[in-house]
């Protein structure tokens, strides 16, 4: 609350709020009755906490279609995630792909390989709106490079990559593609098999309703990186060499199974509601959102046209106002959380021409309703028309 | 070999996510006395758990836990005070 008004939360593109109950109930009930570490002692606190890891695992794989939940490792986020992916797997040499649209997340990791003169990176451009350029990927597979690091849905523009088609260029090309999933996990269908996709990373703290600090990454059979990180995994313990095996080989030190219990309670409500609601509700707020603000003077919108190919991200400017203006004067005014400024991804901001001063982001999410999309707009054409009237 | 009323056999994984997963097999096979146990000392150093039934359903275990082969380290029953190989 906010002298007394209701806060209005647009900024589920960080993390999402409110999270389902049971999310809350499960992360209490693990605190409360469970406690122990998971896949160390052999008591039984100690197995209730391998079963909820164990239970999430496979949840997850569930949700992606993954055939073998031994290869989903859970880590903090997206980011430890493709940092996995991107520092484990590739050499001396490999030609990497990725997109204008890129998180730094996947942008810093690839760069820095880049820099050391490990890789050669090509950056394939996307249109104005944030869209890939298939025809200029097709090109670019000619080369047979070793990675294709892609944006599922941009943090920024919402623009959704066509992954069906992308994943079956790469899967022709013999090209590997490594998925960021951190916006779409849980708002998006993703199928693994289906989508050719042979890395997968993705954060639970976003769509996926889990807490801060979990998440994970996915490997298909066969795609084994290098761990970043080496240590005690409750297993070999005879051994002073890291195991191969999975998850072990990529999950070192106690898990963060308190988070991962909430995750399981956020996977859960997903299967239970279906993600095909969900995303029918998020993309009706967006709709409703994109329409209250399209052909408002003073207001421009970025990002595609409609909700089929845009995820529940909706990025906006107002003429004579930076955005850091615009998000303190919403939630001044009427509560509006947003996020402004670069969200980390300053080549998607060239790309969509908004760089450096950044966007004021709006990101709905499911338990957002159609009054505080409804206030939000207001909130938006009273800055817009005062701004035109001169203040 | 097959073991006497109220032993027991033991499958070992090389990780817990393994052993819950053999754990969820046998149990929805309906084998009888499934659960989970501390990894016996003489059969493992790895500090975790092991997924124990009825030594009479170890070759149904056997047979079961074929798909798991590649994270099968191995079934053991009881034997003599001790833990010996299934085979």
């Amino acid at each position: 609350m906010t002298g007394g008004r209701k806060l209005i939360y647009l900024d589920n593109g960080a993390t999402s709020f409110p999270k389902p109950p049971a999310v809350a109930a499960a992360v209490s009930h693990f605190l409360l009755e469970v406690g122990g570490s998971p896949g160390r002692s052999g008591h039984r606190l100690s197995q209730e906490a391998a079963r909820v890891v164990f239970a999430c695992r496979e949840a997850l794989a569930s949700l992606f279609s993954a055939p073998d939940s031994r290869r989903i490792v859970f880590t903090l986020n997206a980011t430890q995630a493709l940092n996995t992916a991107i520092y484990g797997i590739l050499r001396p040499g490999d030609r990497v792909l990725t997109t204008a649209m890129e998180h730094n997340s996947t942008m810093r990791p690839l760069r820095d390989l880049e820099r050391r003169g490990v890789i050669r990176l090509e950056v394939l451009p996307c249109d104005n709106a944030g869209r890939l350029d298939l025809g200029r990927l097709e090109e670019a597979l000619r080369a047979r490079p070793r990675l294709l690091a892609a944006v599922h849905a941009s943090n920024v523009s919402g623009a959704i990559l066509p992954l069906r088609e992308v994943g079956a260029l790469t899967r022709a090309a013999g090209t590997l593609l490594l998925l960021d999933a951190a916006q779409s996990a849980g708002a998006l269908p993703i199928d693994v098999e289906a989508d050719a996709v042979d890395l997968l990373a993705f954060t639970g703290h976003k769509a996926l309703f889990g807490p801060q600090g979990t998440g994970g990454l996915w490997a298909r059979a066969g795609v084994e990186p290098e761990p970043l990180f080496r240590g005690g995994t409750g297993s070999n313990s005879e051994l002073e060499e890291q195991p191969e095996f999975w998850p072990d080989r990529l999950e070192s030190g106690t898990q963060n199974a308190v988070g991962i219990a909430g995750l399981l309670a956020g996977v859960s409500f997903i299967a239970e509601t279906g993600l095909a609601t969900i995303r029918e509700h998020e993309a009706a707020l967006t709709r409703r959102l994109l329409d209250g603000l399209r052909g408002v003077a003073g207001i421009t919108l970025y990002g595609p046209e409609g909700t089929r190919e845009r995820s529940p991200i909706v990025s906006a400017n107002f003429a004579g106002l930076v955005p850091s203006e615009v998000g303190f004067l919403l939630e001044e005014g009427w509560g509006v959380l947003t996020r402004v400024g670069l969200h980390c991804a300053p080549a998607a901001h060239r790309t969509l021409g908004t760089y450096p001063q950044g966007t004021v982001r709006f990101a709905p999410g499911f338990f957002t309703t159609d009054a505080e999309i409804d206030t939000a707009i207001a909130g938006c054409r009273h800055l817009a028309a005062k701004k035109a009237g001169g203040r | 070999m097959s073991g006497a009323v109220g032993m027991f056999g033991i499958a070992t994984f090389h990780s817990t996510h393994m052993v819950l997963k053999a754990e969820k097999i046998l149990k929805e096979a309906g084998l009888s006395g499934v659960r989970l146990v501390p990894v016996p000392s003489q059969v493992s150093s790895d500090c975790g758990v092991t997924v124990r039934f009825a030594a009479t359903d170890a070759a149904r275990a056997v047979e079961l836990l074929q798909a798991l082969e590649d994270d099968l380290q191995g079934i053991f029953v009881e034997s003599g005070g001790g833990w010996a190989p299934y085979a």
